[in-house]
């Protein structure tokens, strides 16, 4: 089954606002079930249990801070408690990063009639934060291999050494990503069409209602 | 020369948000030991390893508004992954504006103009966290009180936001990202000059 990407959206751009109504302890627990559900529902069994170890881990730190009375304790058991409330969020980011092409994602947000090229703009974003993440981690390897490791005694040069080339290979990869782009059209400003049904289901408008309300409800009940 | 962005330009700025978002990524975990203070000028610490990136946007475009999409787009990515927030959206982009007003004019501007871009930027951030702190911070005060925290340890937490502590964070993040600017000059102007030449 299929979740339509405007569901995802909607689940994280209504969870931090429920987050500035504090006071219902079953809030987190709706929202926490509910992108487990969605998880579920992508059979994506493994990966929910990977957030749900994580979130068991985040707990067990808070409950465990706050046996150390005093600022410190005080302190992780709140940082640990708000990451908690996120986990949700991070749940059905994955989502939108992992289980979606970037065309999907592109499709999927065009009927919120946002300027297109920010929409494009958007996607490049989330498409290549795991990727420069990944390649960070092969510049780190790189400069081990050839003997230039991070030093706390040359900050600033590590640094370098470990910006610089990625920002020039930004420029590059532009050059690239906007020939591919213009080869499939992407500045006509027709309506784009799709070869992915991203049409909002019955079960889509379900899943919205149910948000919606669940919200609404847990923001008034406190 | 034609100033306005194309969508080369958006592309560039699009991939320099991510390697910012990544850059953001590691500053909070390194703010996460820093306690409540360091919660407050997380943008700061932000700001002090991103000016690299920010120099490279101006120094390859040179357009206007160009910080004013990037930081539309970090709102968006992080309104995607569920970190949206309206106060944050609406401080972050009105500073973004300004900072486009002061440095985004050509690919020369002066590195003490970027620097005072980038501490715009990242007050406007700041801020996001700051302003709203004034009309929620009861209901998250009696909240935590309720969950064990005492009231003398939350008042800690709150005090880096409020008043003339709020003032000092601001002038903090100013400060660290107006640095990464000069940081980010320091490791840039070299390769800048020789593809240059």
């Amino acid at each position: 089954m299929r979740v339509n990407p405007l569901v995802v959206l909607l689940f994280n751009l209504l969870l931090p606002v429920a987050v500035m109504f504090p006071g219902n302890r079953f809030q987190h627990l709706f929202f926490l079930s509910f992108a487990s559900f969605i998880l579920l529902l992508l059979r994506r069994g493994r990966r929910l249990a990977l957030f749900l170890c994580v979130y068991a881990v985040f707990l067990a730190a808070s409950r465990v801070s706050l046996w150390h009375p005093g600022f410190a304790g005080g302190f992780f058991s709140v940082f640990f408690y708000i990451s908690m409330q996120f986990i949700p969020c991070l749940m059905m980011a994955s989502v939108l990063i992992g289980d979606y092409s970037p065309g999907e994602l592109i499709s999927a947000l065009q009927p919120l009639h946002l300027p297109r090229s920010f929409v494009v703009s958007l996607v490049i974003v989330l498409r290549y934060i795991p990727t420069f993440r990944r390649e960070f981690g092969y510049i780190r390897e790189s400069m081990r291999l050839r003997g230039v490791p991070y030093s706390v005694r040359r900050p600033v040069q590590s640094f370098e050494f470990f910006l610089v080339p990625q920002l020039f290979r930004c420029a590059l990869l532009a050059d690239e990503i906007t020939a591919a782009g213009l080869t499939k059209g992407i500045t006509h400003p027709g309506r784009r069409s799709s070869y992915y049904d991203v049409r909002m289901q019955w079960s889509d408008y379900a899943l919205c209602a149910a948000l919606f309300l669940g919200t609404g409800v847990l923001i008034l009940w406190r | 020369m034609n100033r306005k962005l194309k969508m080369k330009d958006l592309v560039l700025i699009a991939l320099l948000t991510a390697v910012y978002m990544l850059l953001y990524m590691v500053s909070m975990v390194v703010v996460s030991v820093l306690g409540p203070f360091g919660h407050a000028i997380s943008p700061g610490i932000c700001g002090l390893l991103s000016g690299a990136v920010l120099l490279f946007m101006n120094r390859r475009l040179g357009k206007m508004w160009e910080y004013t999409v990037f930081t539309l787009l970090v709102m968006g990515a992080f309104a995607l992954m569920g970190g949206g927030y309206l106060p944050w959206l609406v401080s972050s982009v009105a500073m973004a504006v300004t900072a486009d007003l002061l440095a985004s004019g050509s690919r020369e501007t002066p590195v003490w103009r970027l620097a005072a871009a980038s501490g715009l930027l990242h007050v406007g951030q700041a801020w996001g966290a700051i302003i709203p702190s004034v009309f929620f911070v009861e209901s998250y005060r009696s909240h935590w009180i309720e969950r064990g925290v005492s009231a003398e340890e939350m008042d800690g937490y709150i005090r880096f936001t409020r008043g003339a502590m709020g003032l000092l964070s601001t002038a903090v993040v100013f400060v660290l990202a107006a640095l990464g600017m000069y940081l980010g000059y320091l490791i840039l102007h070299k390769h800048l000059e020789k593809r240059k030449a």
